[in-house]
């Protein structure tokens, strides 16, 4: 496999790799903004803009980009994130062409009609009204204010509702205008594509545009803290955190084998000492996410209202536990685990094209597969048991939902954890 | 699982899809039993041939199914556009070819050559622009025929390249009338 980077006049980078035996592709655009990119009163409009690059250009109704890409078969998607917007499809070989006309289309060509955003808000809204609804994933927004407070890494991606009422086309286009521009961009594709093509067709359709510079970007600065909040469940969610490296740093690998060790699978110490020998929960997990300045180590339960006070201790004895008595078994299952995961994951178009993107972003250029394997190798007991000492000393973040009223204080898990 | 550098956390999607992608979905309601029967798994897909019912297609309508995983027109034509096509002098067309892979590869692009049916009533061609692959809409363009809304190209009432980019006519597959009212592809 190979692959191929091109770098337009105007800064716009193209990625891609092509895949043998493949029949179909992944092809995307890559935006380098996302939620931590707006400004407190735009907080929000990065989603709304992504979703309202389905709702017509110049040249197509909402209607015709979606029968676009639907009448071959492929499926166009999007999403936003706190560093990222990215757009892209699936489709067959042949119409990869088409598959980036209408990206593009979406990406550069958005007409804002005042009828499709009055539409859109209410969608959003639903969407708004849907994740409050869901305690596994709001839960997590509110870990991340506590972790960031009153700063954009903080803030929510879909932005509070009084906002999401309030933006109209103005403020859509001023976030394009700050960030859509070529350095921001990415194109990334993988599976049965041909570099030559798409970099002629980047060329055609991104070449005009003029190279800007975006607003500087906002530090994270993590503080952690402490939200509850009495809702009447039949469970308490319960989400716990803790700063860990952004992926430029040095371990941000020990951070990574670290959160499978502690969370990553059925074999894993949370899983087995929470779930499996007490049967207090019927989920449990430990991941880490990284960010360009930061990270979280990130652990979700869900248990019933008595059993919390057990659970959140045992917890933090777990994390304690890993620079005691860490196993070399666990760090090569761990290790494992990883490199499997990679491999499989890279064998979907979709994965692939997502990690040429990332790396692009992150990098600037793709580090090969032996790269990163070689940095998962690298990972020793020593470097594990001296980064989870490291972590543990961070304050920590907690985010409670549901029947909170037994949940132990805040004051008392930090002083366990460093006891 | 997660890997350093490859997630980055929480994401808002577009879309929430609930199930897998659904693998054909009716493009004409109208002929959508026939064609799902007629589905074939994709290993024999390069043989297939697929039979569309068009009885209910009125003229100045067209029907769009797919086949093979591209888009194919069906247009029932008015005289109109019959009569506007035929006028059409071979000198004025960029692309003087029929693309018809029923008859001979080098007939000439005449209105009589591109038409499924003597009286030149139903016109059955890929849709797929010959720039760039992204679909023509019907009933559109300079021309009154097709326009692809991608890079402007317009195509007349015989799906023939008239203006843009477009290099070529609209290629007309191999198809047949089996039975009346019954197209089939293949």
């Amino acid at each position: 496999m190979t692959v191929q980077v091109h770098r337009m006049g105007n800064g716009l980078r193209v990625v891609t790799e092509r895949m043998p035996s493949m029949k179909s592709a992944s092809i995307g655009v890559w935006v380098l903004a996302g939620g931590r990119h707006e400004a407190p009163e735009q907080n929000g409009i990065a989603h709304f803009l992504e979703h309202m690059a389905f709702k017509g250009t110049k040249t197509r109704s909402a209607l015709q980009i979606a029968e676009a890409i639907e009448d071959v078969g492929g499926y166009i998607n999007a999403y936003t994130s706190r560093e990222m917007t990215a757009y892209y499809a699936r489709v067959l070989e042949e119409d990869t062409g088409l598959a980036l006309d209408v990206i593009g289309d979406i990406v550069l060509n958005q007409v804002f009609d005042p009828k499709e955003i009055e539409i859109e808000r209410t969608v959003i809204l639903q969407e708004i009204g849907q994740s409050h609804d869901t305690p596994d994933d709001v839960i997590f927004d509110w870990l991340q204010e506590a972790s960031y407070p009153a700063q954009p890494m903080g803030r929510t991606i879909l932005g509070p509702a009084e906002r999401v009422r309030a933006f109209n086309r103005s403020d859509l286009q001023r976030f394009v205008g700050e960030y859509y521009g070529p350095g921001q961009l990415v194109i990334a594709a993988a599976g049965a594509v041909d570099h030559d093509v798409i970099v002629r067709q980047a060329e055609e359709l991104f070449g005009h545009l003029e190279p800007r510079t975006p607003p500087a970007e906002q530090g994270a600065h993590y503080v952690g803290g402490d939200v509850r909040r009495e809702k009447d469940l039949e469970q308490v969610h319960f989400a716990l955190a803790l700063e860990s490296p952004g992926y430029r740093a040095a371990d941000v690998y020990d951070a990574q084998i670290h959160s499978v060790v502690l969370g990553g699978g059925m074999s894993s110490r949370l899983f087995q000492e929470v779930r499996e020998k007490r049967g207090l929960c019927y989920t449990i997990f430990a991941q880490a996410s990284a960010f360009a300045d930061s990270g979280l180590l990130t652990i979700y339960a869900g248990t019933g209202a008595d059993d919390l006070p057990q659970l959140a201790e045992l917890t933090i004895d777990e994390l304690r536990r890993v620079a005691d008595d860490l196993r070399t078994p666990e760090l090569d299952r761990a290790r494992s685990q990883m490199k499997a995961g990679l491999l499989m994951g890279l064998e979907s178009p979709s994965n692939r094209c997502e990690r040429l993107a990332r790396m692009i972003a992150i990098w600037d250029r793709v580090p090969t597969l032996d790269e990163t394997v070689a940095r998962i190798d690298a990972v020793t007991p020593d470097s594990l048991r001296a980064y989870s000492e490291r972590v543990c000393a961070g304050a920590l973040t907690l985010a409670l939902y549901g029947p909170v009223s037994k949940a132990p204080s805040y004051e008392d898990l930090q002083a366990r954890l460093v006891a | 699982m997660s890997h350093a550098e490859e997630t980055e956390g929480s994401r808002r999607d577009f879309l929430y899809v609930a199930t897998g992608a659904a693998g054909v979905v009716a493009t004409g309601a109208v002929v959508w039993p026939l064609i799902n029967q007629m589905n074939p798994s994709a290993d024999v897909q390069a043989l297939s041939s697929i039979q569309v019912d068009v009885s209910g297609v009125e003229p100045g309508t067209q029907l769009t199914v797919k086949w093979l995983g591209k888009p194919v027109f069906i247009r029932h034509r008015t005289e109109e556009e019959i009569a506007a096509a035929r006028d059409v002098a071979l000198a004025d067309l960029p692309d003087a070819n029929a693309r018809n892979a029923n008859i001979a590869s080098d007939a000439p692009a005449t209105d009589e050559d591109r038409a499924l049916d003597e009286n030149g009533e139903w016109l059955v061609m890929m849709g797929v622009c010959t720039h760039l692959g992204c679909v023509p809409l019907g009933d559109a363009g300079d021309f009154g025929g097709w326009f692809c809304p991608c890079h402007g190209s317009h195509y007349d009432t015989a799906g023939r390249i008239r203006k843009g980019p477009a290099p070529e006519n609209l290629p007309v597959p191999v198809a047949t009338f089996v039975s009346d009212g019954v197209i089939q592809l293949g």
